[in-house]
């Protein structure tokens, strides 16, 4: 078992692994369907894909994952050759990538269990012959039924002669030629992100090579450590190369070179070697430093630096590492060896000059002789300035949690009760109490966005979903995903995939028929998904549509008084409720269970998960032209603004968001249908009055409306009147959850705590306005009380 | 292990860790008109005042709504209105117990408690099913305390008796 340090690396590995699989994934797709359309590759996308690959395989390598590191390394070889143009890319690639993709998922998993990636030999194997079998398509080459050594080589560094190495370079070289010759189809735009993460990367591997080095300088013959330096040297190396940036290349290689050397024994490992190895390492520093300043990571004297190595490597190649004299030239950076002092005995003086060094290494202070070139020429390296850093979730819930709470505390002292009743000038409380309640307003805000994450990431994974189900169907269905940038909070990201995946799945069992029958019907033979997201007034709204066949409204019914959950005909059923039959639990109208769909389990799940967002589920449906799955998902989960109303001696809340307007009506505005119900005349607009001492069944002040106050309210396109008794004060109120003891109350979406500490409800305006369109006989009966 | 380090792994609370030895037979009696009744100490997490209680609409009549115990809002129930007893208006002495069960909290309005007293297994008999009357399948047994006699009650059976049908139902 690694220790503690290694594990938290390996998970490290395993969450990035994770999200780069997520990422390659729909680019894969991405690049299959547009071979598919034009036949031409987009290699920008194909780089993409590779560098990921990369990424991958350069950690595995780090962190001693042989398997993930071989299947990543041979899958980086076919994505390689279609990047050089041999070869076109098949519906087959991308499969057998896809299902790459998926075996290292099973082996993150792995390594997020048990810490290695042992025990999948076969599998890989299988795979990795698969991939073979491709390459040497392409290439024309030998099928080799074992995996070739170059991959024992990748599973194991340590055994890389330094001739595999040179050779290793001499590709990369030719394809940086290639790139420089200008129009290249392989040339990588570098997009800031990717520079970004490559800072945090290399400053990790960094200090991964400091340590070591450090280490080293005490025991030189740790194995262990320079192995650990060269895997972390060779991924900057390789990182670096990739981007573009030649002097931290050409820097890494040399220190890798000599770090090779001394691994073969070709070199005494010494003091003064390392002296000169750490300053490389500060030097790369500095370029990383300028990099995340937003320059150009240009190392000021690289090229004397690289020729003092060159001249190191000279001189200590030959196995008698002699006494040398002091020919540390300051300033100039000369083909000189730069050895301080190699009197074993007589290690160097802590290093008083050394300023500039800015070490986070954890391991105690070592002897730096620090006597060195170019000393003076070098700017003090600036602390890295890292843009994100991970937290842990629980961290902010528990600031969120205590930003609710100081809401609510807020509030109850800027509206104590005592205050109120003090009989003097409050002008400074209240100058300070409104301070605080901007900073708490703020706090909140921030608070809230943290936790705010693009749809992105679950939207792209349906791509894939998308294209698997269309395969296994043999259907042929177009994904499109519009507005992935909508941000929603952490916990709606994580409720909502499963609902997706399932509502996708049943449109494209169900929805979208087979190419030839959708021909029929005269519609193109492509299906097309489209995911949505926007923001809806306090909403976000996740939209899943597709252009299949619909719902079919009989077959619905016919299976709901099957089960019993319709009791009659259902022939006055209206629609929108016949849809929602298809949330209840095993309900399913499928003739046979699939490995897809059919078990009415997966629209169970959609609705449990979305109302435990406090969302909604929504249904549209055009029989024969498609059906629309729409998911309304509260923006914030915790804190909204609310109007505190009264209605007899009872306080409610309701959502400002909702609240279109307040007004004092006339007699003259008012006129009542012979059912009873009131309809209110606002500038010509016409609007159904529900009066909320009805609705809620309490004594009101006031039964006449022009007595109270009306506030026109909406709920998703429809307004109408709510008729209360006064409106108290508005406020800032935290939602909290009613007890799960009570289950669901009549539209009521939660409760707050007011300021004096009583409880209050916040009204669902969009259950109250469901209560006029869905039954409007209650709401007649309820309408004619008065006369 | 011990208790002390049961607690500190946050897996159990005192009355349900102090359940199973100190806790047992012991019962929290309370008066609801002429009769004594009691439930186990086990389930009872604090005993409050009578505190302002929002209604809360659409609910059985004995549900009176919810109260805020120290910034957790809790549903209370009306025991007499449970039982179906006559309704009496609050006064000093009536009182909230708030019992935690399948970790929810629910106060349980009451005319006034009284105390926590022993009533070994030995001393409660099964209550004669005469009646089936509402509260009739409430009751866990009777206790013998001397000459009197205490009605037990099945703390589990009165929250989730019938509630959690109706619950379940409303949610279908």
């Amino acid at each position: 078992m690694p220790d503690a340090e290694q594990q938290e690396l390996l998970l490290a590995f395993v969450e990035e692994g994770r999200e780069l699989l997520d990422e390659s994934e729909p680019l894969l797709i991405e690049l299959e369907s547009r071979s598919n359309e034009s036949g031409e590759v987009d290699y920008e996308v194909l780089n993409t894909i590779f560098r990921l690959f990369h990424s991958l395989k350069g950690g595995a390598g780090f962190l001693d994952l042989p398997t993930i590191g071989k299947v990543t390394h041979k899958a980086e070889t076919l994505l390689d050759l279609f990047r050089k143009g041999n070869g076109s890319i098949k519906s087959g690639h991308i499969d057998l990538l896809t299902r790459t993709c998926d075996f290292l998922r099973k082996l993150l998993d792995n390594v997020d269990v048990s810490f290695n990636d042992n025990g999948f030999d076969d599998d890989a194997n299988e795979l990795i012959v698969a991939l073979s079998k491709e390459i040497a398509i392409i290439t024309g080459t030998e099928v080799e039924a074992t995996p070739e050594p170059v991959e024992i080589a990748i599973e194991e560094p340590v055994s890389e002669s330094s001739d595999e190495h040179g050779a290793d370079e001499a590709p990369a070289d030719s394809e940086e030629t290639a790139a420089d010759d200008g129009e290249d189809p392989f040339k990588l735009t570098i997009t800031p992100e990717m520079v970004k993460q490559y800072i945090a990367e290399s400053e990790d591997l960094l200090s991964a090579v400091e340590d070591s080095f450090l280490i080293l300088d005490k025991e030189p013959d740790n194995s262990e450590e320079i192995n650990d330096a060269f895997r972390s040297l060779h991924s900057f190396k390789g990182n670096s190369g990739f981007l573009g940036f030649k002097d931290l290349e050409n820097l890494s290689h040399k220190a890798e070179t000599v770090l090779d050397k001394v691994r073969l024994g070709e070199m005494k490992a010494n003091t003064e070697l390392f002296s000169l190895l750490l300053e490389i390492v500060d030097f790369l520093r500095i370029g990383i430093t300028s990099l995340s300043e937003g320059k150009d990571p240009d190392i000021p004297s690289a090229s004397g630096l690289i020729s003092l190595m060159e001249a190191a490597i000279k001189k200590m190649t030959i196995e008698t590492p002699k006494p040398k004299a002091d020919g540390a030239d300051k300033a100039s950076p000369q083909p000189t060896p730069t050895v301080v002092n190699t009197d074993k005995g007589k290690e160097a003086p802590e290093p008083v000059e050394s300023a500039a060094v800015v070490k986070t290494s954890k391991s105690a202070p070592k002897p730096l002789p620090a006597k060195t070139t170019a000393q003076k020429a070098k700017p003090a390296p600036k602390a890295v300035q890292r843009q994100s850093i991970r937290v842990d979730v629980e961290k902010l819930e528990v600031l969120l949690d205590l930003v609710g709470e100081l809401v609510i505390a807020e509030a109850m002292v800027s509206q104590n009760p005592d205050i109120k009743d003090l009989d003097v000038s409050l002008e400074n409380f209240e100058k300070s109490s409104m301070h605080l309640n901007k900073i708490t307003r703020d706090l909140q805000d921030v608070a809230t966005s943290i936790r705010m994450v693009p749809l992105s990431g679950t939207f792209r994974r349906m791509i894939r979903l998308v294209r698997d189900l269309a395969q296994k169907t043999g259907k042929k269905v177009d994904l499109q995903i519009i507005g992935e940038g909508t941000e929603v909070d952490k916990t709606v990201i994580e409720q909502i995939a499963d609902p997706l995946v399932h509502i996708i799945r049943n449109s494209i069992d169900h929805g979208i028929s087979k190419p030839a029958d959708r021909k029929k019907s005269g519609k193109s033979e492509t299906g097309t998904v489209t995911l949505e997201a926007k923001y809806v007034g306090g909403e976000v709204w996740i939209s899943i549509k597709d252009d299949g066949n619909g719902l079919n409204r009989e077959k619905i019914l016919s299976k709901a008084i099957e089960k019993g959950l319709v009791e009659g005909d259902g022939s006055d059923v209206p629609d929108h409720e016949v849809w929602q039959l298809i949330f209840a639990p095993g309900f399913s109208t499928a003739d046979k269970v699939t490995d897809v769909s059919g078990r009415g389990v997966g629209m169970d799940v959609v609705k449990r998960n979305i109302e435990n967002i406090r969302g909604k589920v929504e249904v549209n449906c055009v029989p024969g032209k498609g059906s629309e799955v729409v998911l309304r998902i509260p923006l914030t989960l915790a804190i909204i603004d609310g109007m505190i109303i009264k209605v007899g001696s009872t306080l409610y809340i309701i959502p400002i968001i909702a609240i279109i307007e307040t007004i004092r009506v006339s007699y003259d505005d008012i006129t009542k249908t012979m059912d009873g119900q009131e309809i209110l005349n606002v500038r010509g607009h016409l609007h159904p009055v529900i009066r909320m001492h009805e609705f809620y069944n309490i004594e009101p002040a006031h039964t006449e409306l022009p007595d109270g106050i009306v506030m026109i309210v909406e709920d998703s396109g429809k307004r109408f009147c709510l008729f209360v008794d006064e409106l108290v004060g508005q406020q800032q109120v935290v939602i909290k959850g009613l007890s799960e003891y009570l289950g669901h109350i009549h539209a009521i979406s939660g409760c707050t705590i007011l300021a004096d500490g009583t409880v209050c409800l916040i009204v669902d305006v969009a259950g109250v306005s469901k209560e006029i369109e869905i039954s409007p006989q209650k709401l007649t009966s309820m309408g004619v009380v008065e006369v | 292990m011990t208790a002390t380090a049961e607690l500190e792994t946050g897996a159990f609370t005192d009355e349900a860790l102090d359940n199973e030895d100190t806790q047992k037979g012991k019962y929290l009696t309370f008066q609801l008109g002429d009769e004594e009744y009691g439930i186990e100490i086990s389930n009872v997490t604090e005993i409050i005042g009578i505190q302002t209680i929002t209604d809360l609409p659409d609910t059985p009549h004995f549900m009176k709504g919810v109260i805020n115990l120290r910034g957790k809002v809790i549903p209370v129930i009306d025991v007499r209105l449970k039982f179906n007893l006559e309704a009496k208006a609050y006064a000093d002495r009536t009182c909230i117990i708030v019992v935690n069960i399948r970790n929810m909290s629910v106060g349980l309005i009451v005319d006034t408690v009284s105390e926590v007293m022993d009533i070994p297994d030995k001393n409660v008999e099964d209550a004669p099913k005469v009646n089936n009357s509402a509260g009739g399948r409430y009751i866990k047994g009777l206790g013998k305390v001397e000459d009197k006699v205490k009605i037990l009650l099945d703390t589990h059976k009165l929250l989730f008796g019938d509630e959690i049908d109706q619950i379940s139902e409303a949610m279908f």
